[in-house]
């Protein structure tokens, strides 16, 4: 039995080694979020954050991830309020077919985390991982200016 | 699945871990996984077998590290790319590491795949190679029975970059007189491989190159240094002609592999890599 830590809670898996942490959330716990997409490392939907840091989960061991904090985009919100990078998507229209979203907030938690006020190239840098088939990726930039901004005057107010 | 099974392993010591390496049939080892794992997939996908045994190295921290000794610096094998690109002791000549870092897939990628996975994983394409013909790096390896052998980066990739071994560090001694650069070419989509790559380090002292390196890597042999063309530039004065008179004092073999985009190439970039030395270390 393997104790993986996902989104601040603990669950006891019987792992076997050759599962990947995307098989884990999906089939296994439910966390449909993370979506499957290309399965080969190309396209990003399957971003995760695993200690802050946005990785694939489609070549991922899980029983790799034993002692690691994952978090996936059903983490962000908290209760039925979303999290300013989930607003900000919203707010500015980013969001057409919804599947590279999940790792797109994935990417970006990552990079906000570590770089409150990123500039366009700093966005693009990050967000080289996802792909977008649907939008141009000019919405989704705007909307990870809009998430800075936001989380940026939300600790101004506390 | 997206696997076929195998039993997964986990030392937490290099010792634990080259000790299964030696007695486990038919294994494998796992460092950032973005090679392997992608492999594993292709392989089960045409029904082809795949290793029973998977060693993971992700566990081992001590391989996880940037160590500066007075001029020596040594880098843990599954040290992350991306923990190379933001590595503040990477600097002078050794800034080159994170320049290459920079261009190497995607952030995810990056935050996954290892320098020992580019060095170690035999795809005779990828990056690091050339990077460390030119810093004269050493390849700490180490066999079932825990004992070190270090081997030089330049016989390592000239012998097929074989190994039955661990790669556990890679170290090489900064040079303060000395400049660094790196140019590719790659294929964008859907795979970021290097087509070209080459790499040229050289100091710069009245107005004569010296201690020049330079390094190809054509996409199909391993990085391989050329001599004909270091033999030109050491001592040479540097005029504005010697990006382009280089061109005429190159082992063509290195660069060429019968591809005439590949030779044009790969002749822009050099050229370019020799003027950009000179400003650099001007």
């Amino acid at each position: 039995m393997r104790t993986l830590s996902i989104n601040k809670k603990t669950y006891e898996l019987d792992l076997q080694g050759h599962e990947t942490v995307l098989e884990i959330l999906r089939d296994r716990l439910g966390f449909t979020g993370t979506k499957t997409a290309c399965e080969d490392a190309e396209c990003g939907a399957c971003t995760v954050l695993i200690d802050g840091k946005a990785v694939l989960s489609c070549i991922t061991l899980a029983c790799d991830t034993e002692g690691k904090e994952i978090t996936t985009i059903e983490g962000l919100a908290e209760g039925e309020t979303l999290h300013p990078i989930q607003q900000a998507y919203l707010d500015k229209g980013a969001v057409q077919c919804g599947f590279c979203i999940p790792g797109m907030i994935m990417s970006t938690k990552a990079l906000l985390d570590k770089n409150p006020d990123p500039t366009q190239e700093e966005i693009e840098y990050a967000l080289d991982g996802n792909i977008c088939r649907c939008s141009g990726y000019l919405k989704i930039f705007d909307a990870v200016k809009h998430a800075a901004k936001m989380i940026k005057e939300a600790k101004t107010h506390e | 699945m997206l696997l076929n099974p195998f039993t997964y392993h986990a030392p937490t010591t290099l010792e634990e871990a080259c000790k299964l390496h030696g007695e486990l049939p038919d294994n494998r080892l796992l460092a950032g996984g973005t090679f392997l794992i992608k492999t594993l997939k292709s392989l089960k996908k045409k029904g082809m077998s795949t290793p029973r045994h998977i060693i993971s190295l992700k566990n081992i921290s001590e391989l996880s590290s940037v160590k500066k000794e007075w001029d020596m610096l040594t880098i843990g094998a599954m040290t992350t790319l991306t923990t190379l690109y933001e590595s503040a002791q990477l600097t002078g000549d050794l800034a080159v590491i994170p320049s290459v870092c920079r261009n190497i897939g995607t952030t995810t990628i990056r935050n996954m795949a290892t320098i020992g996975g580019n060095l170690a994983c035999r795809y005779t394409w990828t990056e690091f190679p050339a990077v460390m013909l030119c810093l004269e790096a050493a390849l700490h390896f180490f066999d079932k029975d825990g004992k070190e052998e270090i081997v030089t980066a330049e016989d390592f990739f000239k012998n097929g970059a074989k190994t039955e071994k661990i790669l556990a560090f890679v170290s090489m001694k900064r040079d303060k007189e000395t400049c660094c650069i790196y140019k590719r070419i790659s294929q964008k989509s859907p795979v970021d491989v290097p087509l070209v790559s080459l790499c040229i380090r050289g100091g710069f002292k009245n107005n004569r190159f010296h201690h020049v390196h330079v390094a190809v890597n054509n996409g199909i042999d391993f990085a391989r240094r050329d001599n004909r063309l270091e033999n030109f530039l050491n001592g040479h004065t540097a005029k504005d002609s010697t990006p382009e008179e280089s061109l005429h004092h190159i082992d063509a073999a290195l660069y060429d592999a019968n591809d005439d985009y590949k030779k044009q190439i790969s002749r822009a970039l050099l050229r370019e890599a020799v003027r950009e030395l000179r400003e650099a270390c001007s």
